[in-house]
């Protein structure tokens, strides 16, 4: 589940930045990345070389589409899309020297700058760009290019020039382009790391060090990436690593100990949810009364992240994406029947699960807690069935593979679901959630009764105090910029 | 049944018989010895057991005790107890779990005086839940031992516990905690592979064996309750020891039980030492048995084979055939058979010889008789002649020479008789000249210089290749003769068939030629009963001019050669002469 929830939580992202896009008015002022997304600003004394440890299982076959925290981090400084979307969803240029659109959106021209060269120094031309849109398999095999530019959308105009030819008009397609499965790879050159054209390139890679140093002359301190799975993060920050991202609690407790440790929130990214497939089946009966979302109390909610869960969390805070799906257009609609697995009630009596994914700490307090809950009298109210029968309830982590199998299915009493915090295009988010779990949303791309959120959560970034300059991307990835003063990025600007 | 088999069954019987009782015996001691041992392994174990369980409950208590004085010297937990501040939710909730693992233990919670969760071990996120029942009754326990189920969000879990009490403030809270009793807990206690202790409570069976006995009372399966109540181990050897058990995981209030812990030994040992037993006992079994068999087989061969052979030698006995050896350098009951029917034969030998003797001497006096009334029979008419040639001579001399004239032919008729008379006794004591002969060539010379002379059809039907007998050829034609006379003289006007055939007949299935047949048939007018019974004495005749010993003398040449004779014959239906004449390498 958790690899189908960051699937979603990429394509949410990507719908959301297109929204918000869309929303802003085209001849709008380029984003003030200096001011409006910077999370460190560093020092002077900012180190030249800054060691960052990635906690999760690194693999460069994934590259450029990351699948979890580590991968997103290295990657999006190793790969670089044609255009880019700040922290507030502001499109501003990658690759791409300048967009513009014609034909009342239903053509978007594409210039390359100069800058956009491999880390061998090829240039990257627009035939690159169009292929790397075309061909590309993701991960587990799925198709992580632009679904909506079919075969014959792509026209390259020169090297340089690249257009896409829509059958009707998107205004929202600068900021779908900041997807990063859509950044291009050069040619192998027999190095496991495929060629990327971000603003930092591999200078060395061993099993567990890779050596990033920024491109051409570009600004920005060199970063040694330490591929430590597992490892316990106190032990690195010790050993003077200078930064890391994490949501262990206990890690957060030492860095907040250490005054030469300084910890930073990122954006609330993930609310946890209880998915009971038995008020799927309830769907337009009694509980569709019941205001979406509000099953349990912010009370219980709140207690919940609080005292269950060990991670950085809080109650479930309303508005979510889920809860906005009035604006859909009926394109976006899609069939969300109940699977033929789901159990009835009384199937359920004879063995209740709440089932969560192995390895998601979160995910366990929260379902170890509601088992606790199991006679909760609002428990019981929110959840028909939940404290019936002489059955008792218990907590089952499964592997993530299980897990998505089982979810998919509806076979068990309750599912412990990790869903992106924010995901701004929630109808394209909806329909692709409905493609793995059909009963989690109705058929009017309404989310169903079956998703009760239960808290939001958020990771923190623990970097060592003064040695490095950090910057949020769209999605809350942090990015290791040049401290304040030693230059920025180049911004592209949008034709009028 | 043969003796043979009567043999064999009794070897069986006597050798089989023994070995099953043995066997038996043999199963049985090692049984009941191994069984008194188990039984008294069983309750050596059942009471380290108590032991056992009793110190590691009381280790489990000197652990809590030790938390307690830790608990006690903790500011920072007394903050968090008698003040509850929310920002040291955490640190209370995550306590209990710190310190069971510090310490080892599986179970650990912290209730205040309401009976509230305010910090667990083993279910962190079970806080608040409200439980007053547990504590209340593990202290009421004596010696606190109990068994407890106790909850976890995945599965409950069984544990010993015991429990323990502390004060912040005036607040009294208790400690509950145990260690986790798992199949490895019984197998530590079980010390042995062959032992199995299990627990037996309400809720289901916990078993150190790999296959737990499984559902609740299956351990109970194997134990048959005999007429008394009294618990009778069919397969196993159980030992039983009581213990209290919580059931605490329902959530319905925590409610105190007896439970049992099972000790028992699996008699798979003894049972594989019996199936030893058994393949050895009937490896041994079958082995004797062949061996019986062999025995018994050989015996009886040993006993029967000469008595078989007594009993061929004895049927070949014949008044005619009484040169039968029964020689046997035996020393037992059968050479001592052996001997006996040897005198028997020497016996009969020697009945037969005066038997022929008699019938000999019968048989000259009857001759002697048959020869004074035929001379007399011929010298009748002589002397009736002679008187008559006297009174002629005396009373009328001349006339003499008429009356010898006369008379003449009666002189010479009653001499030819007499003539013939004695060429006919002549025959009945021929000499034997014995040499390899040919009976077919002597057949074809016969047949051939019949041949015309004789209005009969006269054919022959000779085996090819057949054995020369050792005899003389004249009196082997003389037989011929003889029969082949007596088939032409029973034809009417002396027409009809006559067949002389041969074959080779063999002593045995399989064996060569031990004697040859000769058969004379005709297509006459046959023999009643009473003429075949007498057909073969002497001077018995059916014919006008027959002297009634031409087949009397047949029968003596046939003897005279160790040969037989036999005749088959119907009125009517023609007659069928067949002589065996042994073969001269017989």
């Amino acid at each position: 589940m958790l690899d189908l929830m960051t699937r979603t939580a990429w394509a949410t992202g990507v719908t959301a930045i297109l929204f918000a896009a869309a929303c802003a008015k085209p001849s709008g002022p380029a984003p003030d990345l200096a001011t409006d997304c910077i999370l460190l600003a560093g020092s002077s004394e900012a180190a030249s070389t800054v060691s960052v440890a990635l906690l999760d299982e690194v693999d460069p076959r994934h590259a450029p589409y990351p699948r979890n925290a580590g991968e997103r981090l290295l990657f999006r400084h190793l790969y670089q899309t044609t255009l880019r979307v700040d922290c507030r969803g502001r499109a501003y240029a990658g690759l791409a020297r300048s967009w513009r659109s014609e034909q009342d959106g239903r053509r978007w021209v594409l210039t390359l700058g100069e800058h956009a060269r491999y880390w061998d120094g090829t240039s990257v031309t627009a035939h690159d760009i169009a292929l790397s849109w075309l061909s590309r398999e993701g991960a587990h095999g799925s198709q992580i290019s632009a679904p909506w530019i079919g075969p014959d959308a792509v026209r390259v105009e020169s090297a340089n020039v690249l257009a896409i030819e829509l059958d009707r008009a998107h205004h929202r397609v600068p900021a779908l382009l900041a997807h990063p499965g859509l950044a291009p790879v050069g040619p192998s050159s027999g190095s496991s790391w495929p060629p990327g054209a971000g603003p930092y390139r591999i200078e060395a890679a061993t099993g567990s060090v890779v050596t990033a140093k920024p491109l051409g002359d570009g600004p920005g301190p060199t970063i040694s990436f330490r591929l430590v799975p597992g490892a316990d993060a106190r032990d690195l920050l010790d050993a003077g690593i200078d930064l890391l991202v994490t949501d262990d609690p206990a890690v957060l407790e030492y860095a907040a100990a250490s005054p030469s440790l300084e910890r930073v929130p990122l954006p609330w990214d993930r609310t946890y949810a209880l998915a009971v497939p038995a008020l799927a089946e309830a769907r337009g009966g009694e509980d569709a009364a019941r205001e979406e979302g509000s099953g349990f109390t912010p009370d219980f909610r709140d207690a919940l992240a609080r005292d269950a869960v060990r991670a950085d969390a809080r109650g479930y805070r309303s508005p979510s994406w889920w809860e906005d799906l009035n604006t859909c257009t009926p394109g976006d609609s899609v069939a969300g029947e109940a699977p033929g697995g789901l159990r009835s009630r009384s199937q359920l009596s004879e063995g209740r699960r709440i089932v969560y994914t192995r390895g998601d700490p979160t995910a366990r307090d929260l379902a170890d807690r509601l088992v606790a809950l199991s006679k909760s009298p609002s428990l019981a109210s929110a959840i028909p069935g939940y404290a019936e029968g002489g059955a008792r309830l218990s907590a089952v982590g499964l592997d993530p593979a299980d897990f998505d199998r089982e979810l998919r299915e509806g076979s068990d009493f309750a599912y412990i679901v990790a869903l992106p915090r924010r995901a701004l295009a929630p109808c394209r988010q909806a329909r692709a959630l409905t493609d793995q779990v059909a009963w989690l949303v109705s058929s009017d791309l309404r989310f169903s009764q079956a998703l009760l959120p239960l808290v939001d959560t958020r990771q923190h970034v623990i970097a060592r105090v003064g040695r490095v300059a950090l910057s949020l991307d769209w999605d809350g990835t942090p990015l290791i910029t040049a401290p304040a003063g030693q230059g920025r990025g180049r911004r592209g600007r949008r034709s009028p | 049944m043969t003796f043979r088999a009567r043999l064999r069954l009794a070897f069986l019987a006597v050798v089989l018989v023994p070995m099953v009782i043995l066997a038996l015996g043999v199963r049985k001691a090692v049984t009941d010895r191994l069984t008194a041992q188990y039984e008294r392994r069983v309750d050596a174990l059942v009471s380290i057991i108590r032991e056992d369980i009793t110190q590691e409950s009381a280790a489990i208590a000197r652990i809590l005790a030790s938390l307690r004085a830790g608990f006690i010297e903790d500011n920072r937990l007394r903050l968090a107890l008698v003040t509850p501040d929310p920002s040291e939710r955490t640190f209370l909730l995550d306590y209990a779990g710190d310190a069971m693992r510090l310490t080892g233990l599986s179970m650990l919670q912290m209730q205040d005086e309401s009976g509230r969760i305010v910090s667990s071990g083993h279910f962190r996120n079970e806080y608040d839940r409200l439980e007053p029942g547990l504590p209340k009754l593990l202290a009421s326990i004596p010696e606190g031992l109990a068994f407890v189920q106790a909850r976890t969000a995945e599965a409950p879990f069984l544990a010993l516990a015991r429990v323990d009490s502390f004060s912040f403030g005036g607040k009294p809270f208790t400690l509950v905690g145990g260690v986790a009793v798992e199949p490895r807990f019984f197998a530590r206690l079980a010390r042995d592979e062959e032992l199995t202790v299990s627990l037996i409570y309400p809720d289901g069976v916990l078993s150190s064996a790999a296959s737990p006995p499984g559902q609740p009372g299956a351990a109970d399966s194997a134990i048959v309750e005999s007429d008394s109540g009294s618990a009778t181990p069919v397969d196993r050897v159980v030992g039983e020891l009581a213990v209290l058990y919580i059931d605490n995981a329902v959530g319905v209030g925590a409610v105190a039980v007896l439970a049992r812990i099972l000790v028992t030994n699996s008699l798979t040992e003894l049972e594989a030492l019996r199936r030893s037993i058994d393949l050895w006992f009937v490896i041994a079994l079958a082995i004797t048995a062949l061996g019986a068999l062999f025995l018994a087989g050989w015996l009886s061969s040993r006993i029967s084979r000469p008595l078989t052979e007594l009993a061929q030698k004895t049927s070949r006995i014949d008044l005619d055939r009484l040169d039968i050896e029964f020689d046997s350098g035996r020393k037992d009951e059968v050479g001592a058979l052996s001997r006996l029917l040897g005198s028997m034969t020497d016996r009969l030998r020697t009945s037969a010889g005066r038997l022929k003797e008699a019938e000999r001497r019968a048989t000259l006096g009857e001759l002697a008789r048959q020869v004074n009334h035929d001379i007399k029979n011929g010298l009748t008419p002589i002397r009736n002649v002679v008187h008559h040639l006297a009174q002629v001579a005396r009373r009328d001399p001349h006339h003499l020479p008429e009356v010898f004239d006369e008379r003449q032919g009666t002189l010479d008729s009653g001499i030819a008789y007499l003539e013939n008379l004695a060429t006919n006794y002549a025959r009945l004591y021929p000499r034997l000249d014995r040499r390899p002969c040919d009976v077919n060539d002597v057949i074809r010379r016969l047949i051939g210089d019949a041949q015309g002379s004789v209005a009969a059809d006269l054919r022959t039907k000779l085996a090819e290749g057949l054995p020369l007998v050792l005899a003389d050829r004249v009196v082997i034609r003389r037989i011929l003769e003889n029969l082949l006379a007596n088939a032409l003289d029973s034809l009417d006007d002396g027409a009809g068939l006559v067949t002389i055939s041969t074959a080779s007949v063999a002593a045995g299935p399989g064996a060569g030629a031990a004697s040859l047949r000769i058969a004379v048939a005709d297509s006459g007018r046959g023999m009643t009963e009473d003429e075949i019974s007498q057909i073969f004495d002497d001077f018995y005749t059916t014919k006008d001019d027959g002297t009634g010993l031409g087949l009397s003398i047949v029968r003596r040449l046939v003897m005279d050669l160790n040969g037989s004779i036999r005749v088959e014959s119907a009125a009517g239906a023609g007659s069928r002469f067949v002589l065996e004449l042994p073969c001269a390498s017989a």
